[in-house]
């Protein structure tokens, strides 16, 4: 017996060779035929087995793996990892295959054979959630969705129709910006916007220029020297890119696990720095601090591509501009989106000659100091930044962070020592101030020099810049029309007043495809009781019964993915196969919202089969056109890699040229945004600079301390995604019921067991957990896995806890910044 | 002698008369629960052994307890039985074929706790076909089954010799045989348990010694009670000196036992490594009410069996029970012991397949004791029990057990 | 003489489970059985040792050692589980087993070998993975197979290139210039309860 040795994965000869083989297979089917699955033979058996390349298309920060499925008497029996793929020549050596489905992907047939999967249309019988339903055909239920949309759309608008936005199916065509954009925008629907994860990013706009614009591919940490993984818990939530981590540390890179309690990703870090939480801020602060102080900053990147050496005007917070001088701007290649740009130079003061003259054209500015130019009270933004942390010593972040000054100290000297990168995930971004810690946070990758370098960059571990097909309008807007978005957090306003941003707002029906929307956000037991009955009609079309599915009038069997045509994007460009046929009467979203557009007019977007909308995905998108990729040439190879040659190099940011409108970072931001633009009121100036900020219930003076003691982590576990895969058998024997994790010290006083039921409360909810004895927790924290739904609980629901509070600038639901207290149930 | 024992007939007809009502009565309720056993059997085997309280980290449980048990009970009785003639010394008044069929029907009781514990009982015959000579569970079949036979031959040859139809010279021979295979067949069944590293408790050379004393404890426990119960009931008569003897030998035994179990525990103990978790398991963890029954049964029987003015009926009997009890819970304690401590204690996935109190967590599985029997293996073993009840009582109804010069 | 053995990296391992999911599907392993289990080493599943902030956690994935020792062989009276000479691998007959379950209680390794205490069954109503794999039976002891089936063929058990973690590899241990053999030379390993005399196949990179 001969067999290959190596044990990273690569595949034994014989194995190639089966995988070539069927890739041949696959070329030859090709066009025209039914499936697209290749067909391999059973070694032993002779019997023919299916090899289809699927997709996983859940929501894991979209990383959305390939993988090869293997079909056996028309059933879904395996999942394997694909090892068949092309790696670009230049990427050898920095790059090598690693999508390896984890214990999730790998359980998606379970999802597919689910005994309680919903196999036909049910209209609801009894009160909303009393679990009564009768069976109805999908005639019945599209010619009831077609009236009523109709009638609604009549009388009150297109907009009355809404779709929750949500992250169930990533898929280019069958997912939510696929098709389920297409309807809302052919339908002018309302597209509700979820309000989840773009708090940081609220903050690291102002200073990059763009939300999630500053990561590096995720393989690039491999060039770090330092790895801060800041509010994540990588090794259990993005367990396909973990594998980049131990391979920086045999670098020799030195990772530093910031988070307040004892994770994994903590157990494999080189550091472990146990801040309190809800103190990121100041810390972070602190650090940016002692930057400057200790004069650790990267003295010549601040100068050149920062906005340091800008003169901030004292009347008016703006930048002193080429214009305020009568120098007219000029009009600048248009941006990104294609819009028209103005450039108005900023004015420096040059160092040599103290003169004043654009920014454009000095090569050594004065960065620090307070001047009067020509009239013009003026101070540096370095300065202004120097000023505003003047007072956030290590010393004064000491007793607040629980972590002592010189450890501080240490940190911000780590820091500067670089190339260092910042991974984060959504830790700190569920808290009431998200939005200052992503902006103090890409501040600290500014001032030392770490965005748009190898082995620097900031934010979610993801893929540099690679061609987001998520995003082909010619797909996603076929139609001159497009649809009104709204935050999920003003729904309970709109509907209680009928007006959206002063304006008149009605909306009457829920659409959910593809998402579990009630279960995902905050305070849920306020939803179901007060806002939900202002909504007339709820149509639910998925595959399992979740929350949102019980508290609908209609439900409607979606499609498992494998059960149709639909192309993935990540790293990697993927095929997704139809393997088999939708089980019992379920349709995919393609066909579901085909019938249901048919049924309000609006047939003639909706023509397509799902394998043309997947072939009219790819040949139709232009970044796919500059790439040479087509759709045949996907069939047949399954994976492609999905990276722009230009961003071979692991960096989105090339040449430091930010999106900015200065096109520096901006850790001073002139006109701080808020994440949606509805005519809120909000103070943008206190957001031009960072500036240290409390969580709004997880402060350290809350009076509500004292009822509610506890403040509560949503830690997000291995064992699902959000609420997907939260019912299938394999993962369930594994993680099999609802916890709580209490710390050691908070447990004993209050008398709780490992095992124990007990009740988390506040005011605006409970939920009674299995307590679970947690020595990584600090006292006064508690930890509640995120995703078991309320049918999975004894009574309430972790989302009953949550706090649908607004926050005008981050619009973004802060599950970590509430309190609670426990007590034996 | 007389002659009239040869014919069937005429055993049975004093037996019936003088067993009379109580012994019928006996065997049908004997036989009533063989086929309760029989049917929760069934049960078990088609439901799945799901039913039983055994799971994978405490795979055995009271089937092989009581496996363990009736080897030491059957065993007993035939080493009391075949002793004195191998020895060609005084016997016990004549108690030497009760003796013998005490053991058969313990050896059938024990046998059928072995099936009853099977997974696949119909695939048994592959026991003879794919025999693996190396396996200690092998040994065991083979010596069980010698044993079974041979205890038979023994008791034929017994009422043979009785007729003057076997000389005594060869009945000699075949008590010397039968005492061998005796100590063998405990011996074998320690080394099930003894041979096995893995289970620290287990893993002593001393245990297969340890077995023979704690057989001879029970076995002659059980001659005991049951020569009491018999001549209660008037099927036997016996001198007191016999019975003194007895007691005599049965406080032997029991000293014997609780010294080797002092040897254990202080082996055990002394190096104060990881044999004190089997020492603070037994005195004082889970397993300790097992533990302490044994210890002061064994005491209190051996006091009663030692102080002529305790060695009253009603005291041997209880002084019988206690023996026997307390080599039962040597044998809970045995079995028990070796799964409630964990070679790889770490806290893993915990589904109805791992451990039998799989609805908690890994540490409160092992907080009471590990393994607790269901009532089907209560009604099972139960039932394999009634089975050697009613082999005895077949044997007094249907055998010359009596002994011959009472005739 | 080819003698397979694993090497698992456990500064590399995660606990992430995939491993144990890719066994189950890959086996078609029966409901509440795990032939790879990942435990935890902490005061539970998950939960680290000691009290904040001075806790360690750790994680090992423990399936049959395939020793070249094994406990079990030697006990089974029917040879239904038996070592295969041409790979090292302690193999299991279905067909054979009479379920007495002494192979359970010699292995020092408990846990590693289940008996299907009843019919087997399938949430999902079947059993998935590959074709070769022989099917379960009701009151059998089953355990890690090292994936013979796939073993057969060429390949790697699946538990392996399914890691996203590449905590574990897979060779020949009697080959001195294999991977596994040249990492048990080069790094600090250990071995499950090398007192217990069974010479395991499995080694832990610590």
């Amino acid at each position: 017996m001969t067999k290959s040795l190596s044990g990273s994965g690569k595949i034994t000869r014989r194995g190639f060779l089966k995988a070539s083989g069927a890739a041949g297979a696959l070329a030859v089917v090709g066009s025209g035929a039914t499936t697209l699955c290749a067909l391999a033979d059973d070694p032993s058996q002779g019997a023919e087995e299916r090899i289809c390349d699927e997709a996983c298309f859940i929501n894991c920060a979209a990383q959305n793996c390939g993988m090869k499925v293997h079909v056996r008497d028309g059933k879904v029996v395996k999942v394997t990892h694909k090892t068949d793929v092309e790696i670009p020549a230049e990427m050898e050596g920095k790059y090598e295959y690693d999508r390896r489905p984890c214990l999730r992907g790998r359980s998606h047939i379970q999802w597919i054979y689910h005994p309680d999967r919903i196999q036909y249309p049910m209209r609801r019988v009894g009160e909303r959630g009393s679990g009564q339903w009768e069976r109805i055909t999908w005639e019945e239920a599209i010619d009831e969705i077609g009236e009523k949309f109709n009638s609604y759309r009549a009388e009150f608008g297109p907009q009355s129709i809404a779709m929750p936005g949500m992250t169930g199916n990533n898929g280019c065509v069958q997912g939510n910006k696929g098709i389920l954009a297409r309807f809302a925008n052919v339908a002018e629907a309302t597209d509700i916007e979820y309000c989840l994860d773009d708090g940081w990013a609220v903050g690291e706009a102002r200073v990059v220029g763009s939300g999630f614009g500053s990561n590096n591919s995720y393989w690039d940490c491999v060039n770090s020297k330092h790895i801060f993984i800041w509010g994540g818990n990588h090794a259990e939530t993005l367990i396909q890119s973990w594998n980049w981590i131990p391979k920086a540390q045999e670098k020799g890179a030195t990772v530093v696990c910031i988070d307040p309690r004892y994770s994994v990703t903590a157990s494999k870090s080189d550091v472990w720095i146990p801040l309190t939480v809800g103190t990121d801020s100041a810390l972070m602060m602190a650090m940016i601090h002692q930057l400057i102080e200790g004069s650790l900053y990267d003295e010549e990147y601040v100068k050149v591509h920062t906005v340091a050496p800008f003169l901030v005007r004292e009347d008016n917070g703006q930048f002193l501009r080429m214009s305020d001088f009568g120098v007219e701007p000029v009009e600048g290649p248009p941006d990104r989106l294609g819009n028209p740009t103005i450039v108005d130079p900023a004015v420096v003061l040059d160092a040599a000659t103290g003169q004043r003259m654009s920014e454009k054209e000095c090569a050594n500015p004065v960065y620090e100091g307070s001047f009067d130019v020509d009239g013009f009270k003026v101070t540096t933004a370095f300065t202004l930044l120097r000023n505003q942390v003047q007072p956030y010593t290590p010393e004064w972040a000491a007793p607040k962070t629980g972590i002592d000054a010189e450890t501080i100290v240490k940190l911000a000297k780590m820091y500067a020592d670089g190339p260092t990168t910042f991974w984060t995930c959504y830790g700190f971004d569920r808290y009431d101030n998200s939005d200052s810690l992503g902006h103090a946070a890409t501040t600290i990758c500014a001032l030392t020099g770490n965005l748009g370098v190898n082995g620097g960059g900031f934010g979610l571990p993801g893929t540099a810049a690679g061609p987001m097909l998520f995003l082909n309008p010619a797909y996603s807007n076929p139609s001159m029309t497009v649809a009104s978005k709204i935050p999920w957090l003003c729904l309970p306003e709109i509907l209680e007043t009928g007006t959206y941003g002063g304006d008149p707002y009605t909306i009457k029906a829920l659409l959910n495809v593809s998402g579990n929307a009630f279960a995902n956000q905050a305070e849920m037991a306020t939803f179901l009781s007060d806002t939900l009955p202002r909504v007339e009609f709820v149509v639910t079309h998925d595959s399992r019964m979740t929350d949102t599915a019980r508290y609908s009038d209609l439900v409607l069997p979606a499609a498992h993915w494998w059960e149709d045509y639909d192309v993935a994007t990540s790293t990697w460009l993927q095929m997704n196969d139809k393997a088999i046929d939708p089980l019992y009467e379920s349709k995919s979203n393609v066909e579901f919202l085909s019938l249901v557009a048919q049924a309000i007019g609006l047939g003639e977007y909706f023509t397509q089969t799902s394998e043309e909308a997947c072939e009219f995905a790819v040949n139709e998108f232009v970044l796919m056109q500059m790439q040479g990729i087509t759709y045949e040439m996907l069939k047949e190879k399954g994976s492609i890699f999905n990276v722009n040659p230009a961003n071979y190099d692991g960096l989105k940011i090339h040449d430091f040229k930010f999106s900015t409108p200065s096109g520096r970072l901006e850790f001073y931001c002139e006109n701080p945004q808020p994440r949606m633009n509805y005519g809120q009121e909000y103070d943008p100036i206190p957001l031009r600079l960072p500036d240290y900020t409390e969580p709004l219930e997880v402060n350290e003076g809350n009076p509500l301390r004292e009822k509610y003691p506890l403040s509560v982590l949503q830690e997000h576990s291995k064992w699902r995604v959000h609420t997907s895969f939260g019912d299938l058998p394999w993962l369930r024997e594994l993680d099999p019921e609802p916890t709580v994790k209490i710390s050691i010290g908070d447990a004993s006083a209050r008398g709780i067991q490992a095992g124990d039921m007990v009740r988390v409360f506040n005011d605006r909810g409970y939920v009674v957990l299995n307590a679970v004895v947690d020595g990584s927790l600090p006292v006064g924290v508690c930890n509640i896995p995120k995703g078991w739904e309320k049918w999975q609980t004894v009574e309430g629901s972790y989302q009953d806890l949550t706090s649908r509070q607004l926050n005008p600038v981050t619009l973004n639901q802060t599950f970590n910044d509430i309190l609670v207290e426990i007590e034996k149930a | 002698m007389t002659e009239n024992v040869s014919t069937a007939g005429a055993v049975k007809a004093p037996a019936a008369k003088k067993g009379g009502a109580g012994l019928n009565i006996a065997i049908g309720v004997s036989a009533v629960l063989v086929v309760l056993g029989i049917v929760l059997w069934a049960m078990q085997l088609s439901g799945g052994m799901i039913q039983t309280a055994m799971r994978n980290l405490d795979s055995w449980g009271l089937y092989i307890t009581s496996f363990m048990f009736f080897v030491g009970l059957s065993a007993g009785g035939l080493i009391i039985s075949s002793v004195p003639k191998a020895f060609g010394i005084e016997g016990f008044g004549g108690i030497a074929k009760v003796a013998v069929m005490t053991s058969i029907a313990s050896t059938v009781a024990a046998i059928g706790l072995v099936v009853v514990d099977m997974g696949q009982p119909f695939r048994v015959w592959e026991l003879f076909v794919y025999s693996n000579l190396g396996s200690p569970l092998m040994w065991d079949i083979i010596v069980l089954g010698t044993y079974l036979i041979l205890s038979c031959v023994y008791l034929w040859a017994q009422v043979q010799s009785e007729k003057g139809k076997v000389s005594h010279v060869a009945l000699r021979v075949i008590s010397v045989i039968a005492l061998v295979c005796a100590i063998l067949v405990h011996s074998v069944t320690a080394w099930i348990f003894g041979l096995q590293q893995s289970h620290e408790m287990w893993h002593t050379a001393l245990l297969a010694p340890w077995f023979v004393s704690s057989a001879l404890v029970c076995g002659t426990g059980l001659v005991m009670a049951a020569v009491i119960a018999l001549r209660a009931a008037g099927y036997l008569k016996l001198g007191q000196s016999h019975l003194v003897k007895l007691a005599k030998l049965l406080a032997v035994f029991l000293l014997v036992d609780l010294y080797f179990f002092g040897c254990d525990l202080l082996t055990e103990a002394f190096p104060a490594g990881s044999g004190m978790a089997v020492v603070e398991m037994l005195v004082s963890g889970p397993l300790a009410p097992f533990f302490w029954i044994e210890i002061v049964g064994c005491i209190a029987a051996a006091v009663i069996c030692l102080v002529p003015q305790l060695r009253t009926n009603p005291l041997l009997v209880v002084a019988s029970l206690l023996a026997i009890a307390a080599i039962f819970c040597k044998r809970v304690q045995l079995l028990v012991g070796g799964f409630q401590i964990a070679n790889i204690d770490y806290a893993g996935v915990m589904t109805p397949f791992t451990v039998t109190n799989w609805e908690g967590n890994m540490a409160q599985a092992y907080q009471g004791m590990v393994y607790w029997p269901t009532p089907l293996e209560f009604g099972v073993t139960l039932g394999v029990v009634a089975l050697g009840f009613l082999i005895f009582f077949l044997g007094l109804k249907f055998l010359p057990l009596k002994p011959q010069n009472q005739e | 003489m080819t003698r397979y053995g694993m090497v698992i990296d456990k500064k590399k391992c995660i606990g992430c489970n995939t491993c144990a999911i890719a066994c189950k599907s890959e086996n078609g392993v029966p409901d509440d059985i795990w032939w790879n289990r990942i435990l935890t080493e902490g005061e539970g599943v998950d939960v680290p040792f000691g009290e904040f902030p001075n806790c360690s956690i750790g994680y090992l994935p423990v399936n049959c050692q395939h020793c070249e020792n094994p406990a079990c062989v030697k006990v089974c009276p029917v040879g239904a589980t038996w070592k295969d000479p041409d790979t090292g691998i302690v193999r299991q007959d279905y067909d054979k087993c009479i379920g007495c379950r002494m192979c359970m209680a010699a292995c020092p390794y408990t846990g590693v070998r289940s008996f299907n205490w009843e019919e087997p069954r399938y949430a999902i109503g079947f059993a998935t993975g590959d074709a070769d794999v022989p099917a379960h039976q009701k009151h059998t002891v089953e355990k890690c197979t090292f994936c013979y089936h796939r073993v057969a063929r060429g390949e790697e058990p699946e538990c392996i290139g399914s890691c996203p973690g590449r905590a574990r590899f897979w060779g020949d241990l009697d080959d001195p210039e294999s991977e596994v053999s040249k990492m048990v030379a080069t790094r600090s390993h250990e071995q499950l309860l090398p007192e217990m005399g069974t010479k395991p196949s499995v080694y832990y990179l610590v």
